[in-house]
């Protein structure tokens, strides 16, 4: 859970710099700290993003009927 | 007279005219809806259906024929309020009027229907729909849970659209039996299951299209009962998007289709994906800009006379220290050169003297000599380098004071000139409102009762708003 308001927090900040960056006449020294700060976020965010697990899975009963994850396999091509 | 006006006219036979009124009857009523109620049904043993229909002003004969009868879902009885289609015809044996049915339906609201309208209003009376129940989906959804059946078209299309759109989401199914005996019971587990299993973001219930019957499940109160109760929020997908079911109420988010469910989950990753991407190229955009601005702004003040001449004063330098290390390689090779002539005619000497031991010391002596020598070379080198290296560093730094003098300098020129020009306009007889220092541009940036200052070429006004007046209203 802590994860998910971590990204959407840093969302909301890189959303904020852009804003900042493209609203005000911002000395260089600033500009560049927040574009410092606001490309690491996107890194951060991108990485996350990419690392969302991908994969379909059914709940199947076994012998004694205890359900377990079985990958589901059907060809969406039909 | 009255025969011979009958004999005028055309005479009929009783076939020929019955024949000429069934064939008009047929063609200004065909297929018509009737409503009214039953009475005296009888079902032939040839499958065909004999009743009439009445109301309070009259009644009419009705013919079922078997073909149509079979396709009947139920067994209309006497009493029973019914809509009838069909076409009205003479039975021309008899004379007698009757509506050969094709389509017979119970008037009003079918019994599934009562029973959805009635379990809609009880489940809404205690809440279950109320909008402070519903829970919203989280920021970027990566886990969702599906209750349907893995053969149906629903789980297909989820599949699809998450396929085309993107590859980063982890779905688990919850086999359910969707239609039929045991349906909601199995989906109402479903949802029970993917609670307790947990860590999914969302879970969509739902199935691909059919009829009422086919799509009841989700009208069962079991079944909304267990998504009132989930943890985790719920899309519900029922069939087509006119079809409204229970479960699509109760849900915490109605999708119109199983796709359109998907779309709802995927759509927040995409979005989330695209914003990223422009916040970067926009960051990246404004701060080549910026850079670029700067650096045009140094570009020309290192152009500057003042620093040209720094920069022959090193070229000089840089020149005099090449000049000074060739003319001390030169004078040290010349050095070695006599040394080694000396020490040549020196061995020649002793080779002259024989002994070979003072040979070898005299080599040895040479040999101290020569590492001497290189090693006072390369310190004098080493020396000099030095001396270069801080005075380049001290140029450099004399050069960035310049130019940070020089960059106050054009800032402060830049106000001057900006002064200047807003004075010349004041000259020519326009005015700067302000508020406090705020320069009123528009009629939104005062209120009425406002003090401002009018700012003149000469002088400066203090005054009160009276009154505004939009681009509008201007009086000419």
């Amino acid at each position: 859970m802590e994860e998910k308001i971590n990204f959407e927090k840093l969302f909301k900040e890189l959303e904020e710099i852009v804003d900042k960056m493209e609203s005000g006449d911002l000395p260089l020294q600033e500009s560049l700290e927040l574009f410092e700060r606001g490309m690491k976020i996107s890194k951060i965010l991108k990485k996350e993003l990419d690392s969302i697990e991908h994969r379909v899975e059914i709940l199947l009963k076994d012998e004694e009927g205890n359900l377990k994850k079985e990958e589901f396999k059907r060809d969406t091509e039909e | 007279m009255e025969g011979k006006g009958i004999e005028e006219k055309q005479v009929y036979s009783v076939s020929e005219i019955n024949a000429i009124i069934r064939a008009n009857l047929e063609y200004t009523f065909f297929d018509i809806s009737v409503r009214g109620e039953i009475s005296n049904f009888l079902r032939y043993s040839s499958g065909h259906l004999y009743f009439d229909i009445k109301d309070e002003g009259g009644k009419l004969r009705c013919v079922m024929f078997r073909s149509y009868a079979a396709k009947l879902g139920f067994e209309p009885s006497d009493g029973e309020k019914v809509i009838v289609k069909g076409t009205i015809s003479l039975y021309e044996k008899r004379g007698d009027l009757q509506l050969l049915v094709k389509e017979l339906k119970k008037d009003g609201l079918g019994e599934l229907q009562i029973k959805f309208e009635e379990l809609k209003r009880k489940l809404e009376k205690e809440g279950l729909f109320d909008k402070k129940f519903k829970k919203s989906l989280p920021f970027l959804p990566k886990r969702i849970g599906i209750v349907t059946s893995p053969l149906g078209a629903a789980i297909m299309d989820i599949l699809r659209i998450i396929k085309r759109r993107y590859k980063g989401l982890y779905i688990l199914i919850y086999p359910a039996k969707v239609q039929g005996e045991g349906a909601a019971e199995s989906i109402a587990e479903g949802i029970k299951e993917l609670n307790r299993i947990g860590n999914l973001d969302a879970i969509i219930i739902g199935r691909g299209g059919g009829s009422i019957e086919d799509l009841w499940a989700f009208n069962e109160e079991i079944v909304a009962r267990a998504i009132f109760e989930s943890e985790i929020p719920i899309i519900s997908a029922v069939g087509h998007e006119i079809d409204f079911t229970i479960s699509d109420f109760v849900a915490d988010l109605r999708a119109s289709t199983p796709s359109a469910a998907a779309e709802l989950v995927v759509q927040r990753k995409d979005l989330i994906e695209e914003k990223i991407d422009s916040s970067i190229k926009k960051m990246e955009n404004i701060i080549k800009y910026k850079i670029e601005t700067y650096k045009n702004t140094l570009n020309k003040l290192s152009t500057h006379r003042a620093f040209s001449s720094f920069r022959l004063n090193i070229q000089r330098k840089h020149f005099t220290i090449d000049e000074n290390i060739k003319r001390l390689t030169s004078y040290i090779l010349k050095k070695v050169k006599t040394e080694k002539e000396s020490l040549w005619k020196l061995s020649s000497r002793m080779n002259n003297l024989h002994p070979l031991k003072r040979v070898a010391k005299r080599r040895g002596e040479i040999e101290i000599l020569k590492s001497k020598l290189s090693s006072e070379i390369t310190k004098k080198i080493e020396n000099r380098g030095k001396i270069i290296f801080e005075y380049e560093k001290s140029i450099k730094k004399e050069i960035l004071k310049k130019i940070e003098i020089y960059r106050l300098k054009l800032n402060s020129l830049s106000e001057k000139l900006n002064s200047l020009s807003h004075n010349k306009v004041l000259e020519r007889g326009y005015s700067i409102v302000l508020k406090g220092r705020k320069v009123v541009k528009s009629i939104e940036d005062v209120e009425i009762g406002d003090e401002i200052n009018i700012l003149l070429y000469k002088g400066k006004l203090k005054s009160k708003i009276k009154d505004k007046e939009g681009e509008n209203g201007r009086k000419d």
